[in-house]
């Protein structure tokens, strides 16, 4: 190495050095004269200069064995004996701590182990117990994909060990690349990956830790994981108090980012589904041969803003934009399938993955066998038809969505045309139509998964896209208004009540913001949005509020019957008395609805006879109307024509070639319930369950109506004496009662009380006392001014406090819960019947003998007078009374 | 100046190389908790560390400037020793090509630096042949925390002068060490 004229090119370097690069070679080869050699070694030096070197830099070097001297402590060196292992030398390193290898000594069979050594700072006290406990989990996982636990420890100077299985063989991606694998053939091996984890999960070990020096493949070509869950072993599982927080810490830096999900890297709760994240990280270098994200030369700040708010590129894409010809050539492979099933397990949000290595794996091996994949959009409409075949419940709801607001945007079309004349009125539908159709196409493309990452598009998804929508359009009421009202509608029927209301009272704001009495949009506006008001509280259970409201319809219906279309004023008369029908007839004031009920099927009928025009429109609705008809008829008692009506309500369902809906299933109910009163078990239970089943296809989760079905058809099996299953139903419903209406609804109460109800009937007094108590409570809550069903659990609890003798508090129940009868409930009705009766009975015991009998006797005629003395109600009704009939003989 | 560096060093107690490693040790785990040990741990600001913890110790040493040039000479000693002490357990123990272990990427980039640690000596060992200013300005950078103005304060040279040092000597470094035609000491 003669650096001859070292002085001389070091100056002219220097030199050169301050020019701007593309001059430094003129500069040299004219300074140089002739020395050709002295010139080539200035420009090899400038050359070096200019590079920016990734690894070779002379800092990064020393930096590196720095640090490898700095953190390799050395805690036991070869020869050492740990159990009946020698180890032979350490065979990696890490942040967790050094790896070494261990020979069996004294064994007939040669068996080579890696000894893990784990750092003593990343343990507190608390920890290195936990460490002992969960070796004893892991030493239980025996799977041929993983690395055999084989034992642990602590060495003599304290710290913990792990016995591992050693394996020989190469880390996935590079064992890919050398044998050249195909994609399929990746896909096969990352197959055995997902078993292993499937195994571990199903016996309660997540991984944590999973990437690809952590999955090797052997010669024989068997993936094996090692370190499972030893990531755990030295991490508080407990983020509470107790957990040492710096542990913690030291704990996070030792996780390999790259890999590592975005719960993890905040510190959150680790599950199964941060391995499917891992999962996806490593599927996603398998197949391209690249990390998710690159992070060299991160630092930690931009390593967690990449893994926690960058999305990562389509797998398909990264191959796109490598210059490798080998990679670039698998992007039109990957492309689709496999692109989402990546993405999918790649998502930030847990709940977004897949719910479970063995769906993960699924979807894999619909993709190997050519199946559909759960991830996939193949087109525009992929994810919406998808939801369609399988959610019949997002079908109803969303055509109706989607059909009212093409018919909109249809209308303010149309009328655009016909009042061309008008120039400025023209000028005015036309926006609105360019609105609504905007409104329109912005809704759908949440649907289109090139825009929402191949996620799938779910009802609510789509609701809730339109009523961000609604926010951006014009705010005149004419296109506003109109789709809030809409929007209100299906909200309401999906049961989402919370974002229905707000919606209405802005609407009637906007309204009352730009008032136009004589125009028939301002009048329509102004009816729908009470009319759905109305609705709204129905559902909500707010019967005597949706009363009121309807009942101010009414008197607006008539101010503007000259100024919006016979159609729609038919349409809203007959939809108003229906819906006070309703509204009275679910405030148990059946005479009330009935009246109501029958003016709407008589309006209905007669514009049935006398106009062929709006034919379509009233057809839709008649079966509804007879099933509420019908449902008016059963409460005032008259079951046979209550019979007549709903089946020819269902009849009619069928005649206009509907599909089974939920009107149907409403209707079916509703005759379920009559049979029932008729004590017609079997025909009951068949129309009850096949409402329930309709209600089920069609709604995808809890939903209300699901509850009343089941409501009918635990009632019908109480009565065939089945109780156990009704108990179970009426189980099942106090949940979807709880999870759609709340706990505060008078459903809920009412639930809570037949399921006291028949856990008496199964003699289980301590339960059923329970939930009387519970549901005397809730109704208090639900009806703060008093309320017939109020009475329904202190009945309850009465009759057992009369099973079990306590006659203090028999009374006391009793004589509540007839008041409450009396004052609220002013008609024959079987549970008041009941109250009587057992009342009476708690009176004789106090020795009140005249007042009991008197009591008793009013009882026992009311019940008569509802049921036949050979029905099966009544005798059960005997029986429940004969039960505590032991003082004094019943004298009937 | 450079002489009198050069005396001092010769005069370091024996003991200073024991107690700056274990300086050194204390201090690199005390960073591991601090920062990602998956990242290069910052051998340089380790050193400026430990050096400040032994000055404050060594009463000898008058001049803080100059101790922290002496240790860079230690720290070089420390980091060599290592890396032949390492390259030759490597070749002893045949079993570590095997692949089981953490950070295998990083490992195998640390068993190439290794080698290229032992290049870097001598390198500068031969810079020191015919620019013994540059080799003294590049391995104060290399092997201390000494920012450029430091440097030159110890030297006693002008900072451009320190900065034309180093971009050579990093350089010609460079261009060596891409030709790795020298065979590793051992």
């Amino acid at each position: 190495m003669s650096e001859n004229n070292w002085s001389k090119i070091k100056s002219l370097f220097s030199e050169a050095c301050t020019l701007p690069q593309e001059q430094q070679r003129s500069f040299i080869e004219e300074n140089c004269d002739s020395d050709l050699e002295m010139q080539g070694q200035i420009l090899a030096l400038l050359a070096a200069h200019n590079e920016a070197t990734q690894n070779s830099e002379p800092d990064q070097i020393v930096s590196q064995v720095a640090s490898t001297l700095l953190t390799g402590q050395e805690d036991i060196a070869a020869g050492d004996l740990i159990e009946q292992f020698q180890v032979e030398g350490r065979i990696g390193q890490g942040g967790m701590g050094d790896v070494y290898l261990g020979k069996r000594i004294n064994s007939d069979f040669e068996q080579w182990v890696a000894i893990k050594i784990i750092r003593k700072q990343y343990l507190s006290p608390e920890s290195l117990q936990r460490f002992r406990q969960e070796r004893q989990i892991l030493s239980s996982l025996n799977h041929r994909n993983i690395a055999s636990f084989i034992g642990g420890g602590e060495t003599d100077k304290g710290n913990p060990y792990i016995i591992l299985e050693y394996v020989k063989g190469m880390p996935i991606d590079q064992y890919c690349e050398q044998q050249a694998l195909s994609i399929r053939e990746r896909i096969v091996l990352f197959k055995q990956v997902l078993s292993a984890v499937i195994y571990a999960h199903q016996n309660l070990v997540v991984h944590r830790d999973i990437k690809p020096s952590n999955v090797l493949v052997t010669d024989s070509g068997d993936v094996k994981l090692l370190d499972f869950g030893i990531a755990k072993l030295i991490q508080d599982e407990d983020f509470g108090a107790q957990a040492d927080p710096q542990l913690t810490r030291n704990f996070e830096r030792v996780l390999t980012p790259a890999y590592a999900s975005p719960e993890q890297l905040l510190g959150e709760p680790v599950t199964t589904r941060s391995d499917v994240y891992a999962l996806g990280t490593l599927l996603m270098h398998v197949l391209t041969s690249m990390p998710v994200f690159d992070l060299t030369d991160s630092n930690r700040r931009e390593i967690e803003n990449l893994v926690l708010e960058t999305q990562p590129q389509k797998p398909s894409a990264k191959c796109q934009h490598s210059n490798q010809p080998d990679i670039q050539g698998r992007a039109k492979l990957l492309r689709g399938d496999l692109d989402n099933i990546v993405l999918k397990a790649l998502q930030k949000s847990p709940e977004r993955r897949y719910s479970s290595v063995e769906q993960f794996c699924q979807d894999i091996e619909n993709y190997l066998s050519n199946y559909p994949i759960l991830a996939k959009p193949d087109s525009r409409w992929y994810v919406f038809k998808k939801y369609l075949q399988r959610n019949r419940f997002s079908s109803a709801v969303l055509a109706v969505f989607l059909l009212s607001l093409i018919t909109f945007a249809g209308v303010v079309t149309k009328q655009r045309v016909l009042i061309q004349q008008e120039r400025d009125e023209a000028v005015r539908q036309a926006f609105i139509a360019g609105e609504a159709t905007q409104f329109l196409e912005r809704t759908f493309d949440a649907s289109d998964p090139n825009l929402n990452n191949g996620e799938e598009v779910t009802a609510r998804m789509l609701l809730d896209t339109a009523i961000e929508n609604l926010q951006d359009l014009d705010p005149a009421p004419d296109v506003k208004v109109p789709l809030m009202i809409i929007l209100a509608r299906v909200l309401s029927q999906a049961g989402e009540y919370d974002k229905a209301g707000p919606l209405l009272n802005q609407a009637q704001e906007l309204i009352n913001e730009h008032p136009d009495p004589s125009a028939k949009q301002h009048a329509m506006n102004q009816l729908n949005v009470i009319n759905q008001m109305a609705t709204l509280k129905t559902y909500q259970g707010q019967y005597l509020e949706s009363i009121d409201l309807h009942e101010r319809l009414l008197p607006m219906l008539q101010t503007y019957r000259g100024v919006i279309a016979q159609a729609d004023y038919d349409n809203l008369f007959i939809e108003t008395q229906f819906g006070l029908g309703t509204s009275y007839s679910y405030n148990e004031q059946e005479e009330l609805a009935l009246r109501y009920f029958e003016t709407a099927k008589d309006y209905a009928e007669t514009l049935l006879a006398n106009d062929s025009n709006e034919l379509d429109l009233t057809l839709l609705d008649l079966p509804t109307r007879y099933f509420g008809y019908g449902h008016s008829l059963r409460g005032t008692g008259q079951y046979e024509a209550s019979v007549e009506v709903l089946q020819r309500g269902i009849e009619l369902h069928r005649e206009l070639g509907m599909q089974p809906d939920l009107e149907l299933a409403h209707g079916l109910n509703q005759l379920a319930s009559t049979l029932l009163k008729l004590e017609r078990l079997d025909p009951a239970l068949i129309a009850a369950k096949r409402g329930l089943q309709i209600r089920q296809d069609i709604y995808s989760g809890p939903h209300i109506e699901i509850a009343a079905s089941m409501g009918i058809v635990a009632n019908i099996y109480s009565t065939l004496g089945q109780v156990e299953e009704a108990l179970s139903i009426r189980l099942q419903m106090l949940d979807i009662v709880g999870e759609t209406l709340g706990e505060e609804h008078p459903f809920y109460g009412v639930v809570l009380n037949v399921i006291g109800k028949l856990n008496v009937m199964l003699l289980r007094y301590d339960i059923a006392k329970d939930f009387f108590t519970r549901s005397h409570q809730q109704m208090q809550i639900s009806y703060p001014n008093g309320h017939a069903n109020q009475a329904h659990p202190l009945l309850g609890l009465g009759q057992i406090a009369l099973i079990e003798k306590d006659d203090n508090a028999a009374l006391k129940y009793l004589r509540q819960s007839v008041e409450i009868f009396d004052d609220k409930l002013q008609i024959d009705h079987p549970t008041k019947a009941r109250a009587l009766a057992f009342y009476g009975v708690a009176l004789r015991r106090d020795q009140q003998i005249s007042a009991g009998n008197a009591m008793f006797e009013r009882g026992i005629t009311m019940m008569k007078t509802l049921y036949d003395e050979q029905s099966q109600t009544y005798q059960g009704f005997r029986k429940d009374i004969d039960a505590v009939q032991d003082v004094v003989k019943p004298n009937v | 100046m450079y002489n009198s560096m050069l005396k001092e060093l010769a005069d370091l107690p024996p003991n200073l190389q024991q107690e700056m490693l274990a300086e050194l040790h204390k201090i690199a785990r005390a960073y591991m908790s601090q920062e990602r040990a998956a990242h290069t741990l910052q051998a340089t600001a380790l050193v400026n560390e430990a050096f400040v913890k032994l000055a404050e110790k060594s009463i000898d040493v008058i001049d803080q400037h100059h101790f922290l040039a002496i240790a860079a000479q230690q720290m070089r000693r420390t980091l060599v020793d290592y890396a032949r002490e390492r390259l030759a357990k490597k070749r002893g123990g045949e079993m570590y090509a095997v692949t089981y272990i953490e950070d295998r990427i990083s490992d195998i980039q640390q068993g190439q630096q290794t080698l290229e640690l032992l290049y870097l000596d001598e390198l500068l060992s031969q810079l020191a042949q015919f620019d013994p200013r540059a080799a003294t300005i590049f391995e104060l950078k290399l092997f201390s925390s000494l920012n450029n103005s430091d440097i030159s304060a110890i030297i006693g040279t002008s900072l451009a002068t320190v900065e034309r040092d180093l971009a050579i000597a990093r350089a010609w470094m460079k261009s060596q060490l891409k030709q790795q035609t020298l065979p590793p000491q051992g």
